[in-house]
């Protein structure tokens, strides 16, 4: 037997051990008993709670009622890969948002992405949106929404080429500017140092000169 | 605080403005001190401003207005300014204003005022084009229920602001179209503010740096950061009850 076939076998016997189901079930509502006070504190940010609640609550309903597993493995191939298409683009959503919550992401670099997750839920949700690219190019439907998500990166990954270049160039007219500021400084010391002979130099005047740190 | 002990600074970010500045400036006069922002021109904006007798800070590239403003707002903080007057560059904004808007803040004790064109009811002055007037209605409205008061003219480049709100803008300042995001902002973070109302003019020289696919780029980009700065937690370090040291500090 191959691996998920072991796995299946394995949950199955999971399923008909009582022990197992009664241990699982305990795991699962002390997780959700944990969530819940984190959640009530205000502890806790949105997608790590999100992603414990539905372990906690997978787990649960396991232990409740084994054949679900059974269930949810013999569905229509074709509704399975909708609904991880749909997972995947939700975590992502929730990532980028919870990311501008914080301040971590600005907003400019935020809006691809949320466009993104939001198309592929869209494409998920209603599978017959990308016909167009079937009658085009004769792909089925999971190499048509790969097809998507990999224009959707090129552009993303374009932006970001974009946005390093505007860096690179305030980085380097930074850089040139600093020099000039510099300049002016020991101008300045020049002549306070031409009109007042009895103070004492700064410690980086003209003569010390050494190389600055490089920190390439 | 007296009028007469209350220190005034005059900030207008300029980006490319030397026609303007040169009608401009001489009709704000000497009464109070002046600082143009040279937003990285190309032209010679910087010159023309010191020419008239503006202090002039020069940033090396070009960061917006809202980087601008929060330079110039860095230099007030620093030379101990109590109240700021922000004015446009382009000269659509009178000297009257400066007047008008400073009365505001000392009779309603405000920290910010902003200089509304719309909010007397019969139309005057430089109104702006139609497509316009009903983007500014619709974020007006919107910013009004958020803000929970009162706002007729979101997007106006003209305000006073006081010291607590000086030091504020200084270190937070949203970057692109700032003015609709600084309202919500303060209001989340507990400030007091109103409007007054003043006439604009046309602009006395240049093109506007808002053209075009402008507008709808505008709207989309303030809705997003509206909606998420709603969802932001309030900064603690910037609310406006935990400022009080700024009234007594002396400049850092």
């Amino acid at each position: 037997m191959n691996l998920p076939d072991e796995l299946l076998h394995f949950l199955h016997l999971l399923g008909h051990s009582l022990a197992a189901r009664v241990l699982l079930g305990c795991l699962g509502a002390t997780l959700m008993g944990l969530l819940g006070r984190r959640i009530a504190l205000k502890n806790i940010s949105p997608l790590p709670a999100i992603i414990l609640a539905l372990i906690a609550l997978g787990a649960l309903v396991f232990a409740f009622y084994p054949p679900v597993l059974n269930m949810m493995v013999r569905l229509d191939y074709s509704f399975r890969i909708r609904i991880l298409w749909a997972s995947l683009s939700l975590v992502v959503l929730l990532t980028t948002l919870e990311s501008l919550r914080t301040s971590w992401l600005e907003e400019r670099y935020a809006l691809l992405w949320v466009g993104t997750s939001l198309v592929i839920l869209f494409v998920a949700a209603f599978p017959q949106t990308i016909g167009l690219l079937r009658i085009l190019s004769g792909m089925n439907y999971t190499s048509a929404v790969i097809a998507l998500i990999f224009a959707f990166l090129v552009l993303v990954c374009f932006h970001f080429s974009i946005a390093l270049s505007q860096h690179q160039n305030s980085n380097e007219l930074l850089t040139r500017e600093h020099a000039l500021l510099e300049r002016r400084v020991e101008e300045l010391e020049e002549l306070l140092k031409a009109a007042t002979p009895q103070l004492p130099t700064s410690p980086h005047s003209a003569s010390s000169d050494e190389a600055p740190a490089a920190d390439t | 605080m007296s009028a007469a002990s209350t220190k005034v600074l005059i900030l207008i970010p300029a980006f490319n403005e030397e026609a303007a500045l040169s009608v401009f400036l001489p009709e704000l006069g000497t009464r109070y001190p002046i600082l143009v922002v040279d937003d990285g021109s190309v032209d010679h904006t910087a010159a023309v401003a010191r020419k008239h007798g503006a202090v002039v800070l020069r940033l090396p590239q070009n960061l917006g207005v809202g980087g601008a403003v929060q330079a110039g707002c860095g230099y007030a903080w620093r030379h101990g300014y109590d109240q700021v007057v922000r004015l446009d560059g382009d000269g659509q904004h009178p000297a009257e204003c400066v007047s008008l808007l400073l009365d505001a803040i000392e009779r309603d004790q405000l920290d910010m005022v902003t200089g509304s064109r719309f909010l007397s009811e019969e139309v005057q002055g430089y109104q702006s084009t139609r497509a316009r007037q009903m983007g500014i209605g619709f974020l007006a409205s919107a910013l009004s229920r958020i803000c929970r008061q009162r706002i007729t003219d979101p997007t106006s480049g003209c305000f006073a602001i006081n010291r607590r709100l000086i030091y504020y803008f200084s270190h937070r300042y949203p970057a692109d179209y700032p003015e609709p995001e600084a309202l919500a902002l303060i209001a989340r973070q507990g400030y007091h503010f109103g409007e007054t109302a003043v006439q604009f003019r046309e602009r006395q020289a240049g093109a506007s740096s808002i053209t075009g696919w402008g507008p709808a780029f505008y709207m989309l980009k303030v809705g997003l950061a509206l909606l998420v700065d709603r969802a932001r937690s309030v900064d603690p370090h910037f609310q406006r009850r935990t400022l009080d040291w700024v009234d007594g500090a002396q400049t850092p």
